[in-house]
């Protein structure tokens, strides 16, 4: 549509007369048209323009066979044109060029018809954009004579952009989302309440194998999966359990997830989610790959685990039993060696054993064993237990035990395993003797286990980096301290798992802290 | 008083160490085999107190032959102790599960191993 055929009241100057009302209507120099003065109208055109100028409506008025313009101030308002020039004109002089196109269609109104005309567009002088109308036009008989010609041609406008533009923004929004689901590699379905499918892409149909053409727009989603379920594609068992289980699990609020694999071996991640207004989304994401490395990878760290500890294992045995003796006397020199190779293959088993640990932790494959542990218990049995390792290097480890009594549910030996590290940890780098202190303190919510130590510390720059997997504290070459760098970051899973939280702080004035907070059991 | 350990495993050298941890206990006669099959075959001739088996051999396994074991009347009393390099939780809940009567971690302590078998023994 185009605002080419429509007669433009046109004007000069456009903003230097008030939009037409009656009285200007009235006090228009209307002898100096075809129509004569007022009072010399035939009734019916004054009833006419009457209607027009009581009208809200943008309204114009083609009258008699010289099709006389006349129109109200509604409609001049739709043009921003406030001259009142064209004002019982003939609609050929003020249409100008544009009567070509326009006359056709006055014809035919004059030739009885009536017809709506969409979304005609009319540029917004003010703002650069296009404002649309809907024209209806309708042939106004000659009311002494019903049966007789046609007397006028009314179009009475009414203003549709807002529903024009809404219904573009629509389209737009329809086409970004048509192209998104596109252009993603996850399969995405949206259901209608009545379960109906309404959108799907290509990844979807190959996700599930079905052939080109199956997936047809307003189809039952059940079918679809009644299909997959009948092949094997949605796990073993009965076709009719398993469909009415997904399509129950999909109608239910919410979002979820749900794992099959095909019976190609195809493994698929289903994602779905409510929307609102009852309409369900499903997203599908081929998982194939990543379930392959993962099964690989805990072949990997199995096979690793075995192979590196039965050797690992001989040695150390091996070793165990030359050095105490049992293979016969050793000389001192034989003996001194023979601790070395000890010391160093239980470095390498230790290593071995926290990488596995630190795996498992990772993904999530530890299971613990959930117990009520009394915390000063556990506190002296860590202190203890590490005594050994304190006596040996000089250091002296000693536990702060409050009143109360704390009670957490927690794993007894991950705990004690997160102990282990810290104190290890607190006595290497106590150098050359020193105390470290394992002190328990509690308060309505949570326990907290510190251990602290009076020894180098910990640099500024190293802080951030504390829990991460293999940083180890003076990482150059001249590392005195021995240790696998995944201590602290196992700590941090386990008391994380656990629901606690680990922490560093400086010790003052020297030497570091850290804080296992665990919360209390109720109880 | 001697008790007879039959040792499984498919790893020759862990094999000898482990042999030679266990008969540092003077009542603990050991004999050594390489694979599930002759631990079968074993069982019949040399009639062992206790088997120690390790879990991942070859062709068949430690819980294989477990199973083997007890399904022979000759092998439905004996105590099975596996010896596991695969040392998790887990593992050694689901080895206990298989009717195994404890469960060793590789590597282990030699001083300590002929201990560890001995407190599976039958009293007596």
């Amino acid at each position: 549509m185009d605002s080419d055929r429509l007669p433009e009241p046109p004007g000069s100057d456009p903003a230097g007369a008030d939009l037409l009302d009656r009285t200007s209507f009235e006090r228009h120099d209307w002898e100096s048209t075809p129509l004569g003065r007022r009072e010399t109208w035939p009734r019916q055109l004054r009833f006419l323009s009457d209607l027009l100028l009581c009208s809200k409506q943008p309204m114009f008025l083609l009258w008699s066979s010289e099709r006389i313009f006349i129109y109200n101030g509604a409609y001049q308002a739709v043009w921003g044109n406030r001259s009142h020039e064209s004002l019982g004109r003939p609609v050929e002089q003020v249409a100008g060029e544009n009567w070509g196109q326009l006359k056709p269609l006055v014809d035919e109104v004059f030739g009885g018809s009536s017809f709506v005309e969409r979304n005609f567009s009319i540029p917004d002088g003010i703002e650069h954009r296009m404002r649309y109308f809907d024209l209806s036009y309708t042939p106004v008989s000659d009311y002494d004579d019903a049966d007789g010609p046609v007397v006028a041609a009314l179009c009475i406008t009414s203003d549709v952009t807002e529903q024009v533009l809404s219904a573009e923004r629509m389209q737009q929004e329809r086409e970004i989302l048509s192209l998104t689901v596109e252009n993603v590699a996850e399969g995405v379905a949206l259901i209608e309440p009545d379960f109906s499918l309404v959108l799907w892409n290509e990844p979807f149909r190959l996700h599930f194998g079905y052939e080109p053409g199956q997936i047809q727009r307003g189809m039952n989603a059940a079918e679809l999966i009644q299909h997959s379920a009948r092949r094997g594609d949605l796990g073993a068992g009965d076709p009719g359990t398993i469909v009415a289980a997904l399509v129950q699990s999909i109608r239910a609020n919410g979002s979820g997830t749900l794992e099959v694999q095909r019976r190609n071996g195809t493994d698929l991640k289903l994602l779905r989610r409510s929307l609102s207004g009852g309409r369900h989304l499903l997203v599908s994401q081929d998982v194939t790959d990543e379930r392959r490395t993962a099964r690989l990878k805990d072949e990997l760290v199995s096979t690793v685990s075995h192979e590196l500890r039965t050797p690992l294992s001989a040695i150390s045995g091996a070793l165990g039993i030359v050095g105490a003796g049992a293979a016969g006397a050793l000389s001192d020199k034989a003996e001194r060696l023979i601790r070395i190779a000890q010391r160093n293959s239980e470095r390498l088993i230790a290593l071995v054993n926290d990488l596995l640990d630190a795996d498992k932790l990772r993904s999530g494959k530890v299971e613990f064993q959930w117990e009520r542990i009394d915390l000063a218990d556990l506190v002296r049995a860590g202190v203890e237990q590490n005594q050994p390792y304190g006596e040996g290097a000089g250091v002296t480890i000693e536990a702060e035990l409050p009143a109360e009594r704390a009670v957490a549910h927690a794993d007894r030996n991950r705990l004690l395993q997160v102990l282990a590290n810290l104190i290890s940890n607190a006595v290497k780098f106590s150098a050359g003797g020193g105390e470290v202190t394992v002190r328990l303190a509690v308060d309505a919510r949570a326990a907290r286990i510190s251990v602290a130590d009076r020894g180098i510390g910990v640099d500024e720059q190293f802080r951030a980096r504390l829990f991460e997997r293999f940083s180890q504290h003076d990482g150059s070459a001249s590392r005195v301290q021995q240790g696998t760098g995944l201590g602290l970051a196992i700590s941090k899973s386990i008391v994380e798992q656990l629901g606690g939280s680990i922490r560093f702080e400086p010790t003052v004035p020297q030497g570091a802290t850290f804080h296992v907070d665990l919360p209390l059991s109720d109880d | 008083m001697s008790w007879r350990i039959l040792y499984v495993d498919d790893e020759n050298d862990l094999r000898e160490v482990a042999q030679m941890s266990l008969e540092l206990d003077p009542e603990l006669e050991v004999l050594a085999c390489s694979s599930g099959a002759q631990a079968l075959l074993q069982l019949l001739e040399w009639r062992p107190d206790l088997v120690l088996l390790d879990v991942m051999m070859p062709e068949m396994d430690g819980p294989a032959t477990l199973q083997r074991i007890r399904k022979m009347p000759e092998g439905q009393d004996v105590p099975i102790v596996f010896i596991t390099a695969r040392a998790g939780d887990n593992d050694a809940a689901k080895l206990m599960a298989l009717g195994a009567a404890g469960v060793i971690t590789k590597p282990f302590d030699p001083m300590r191993l002929a201990a560890q078998v001995r407190s599976h023994l039958p009293a007596g």
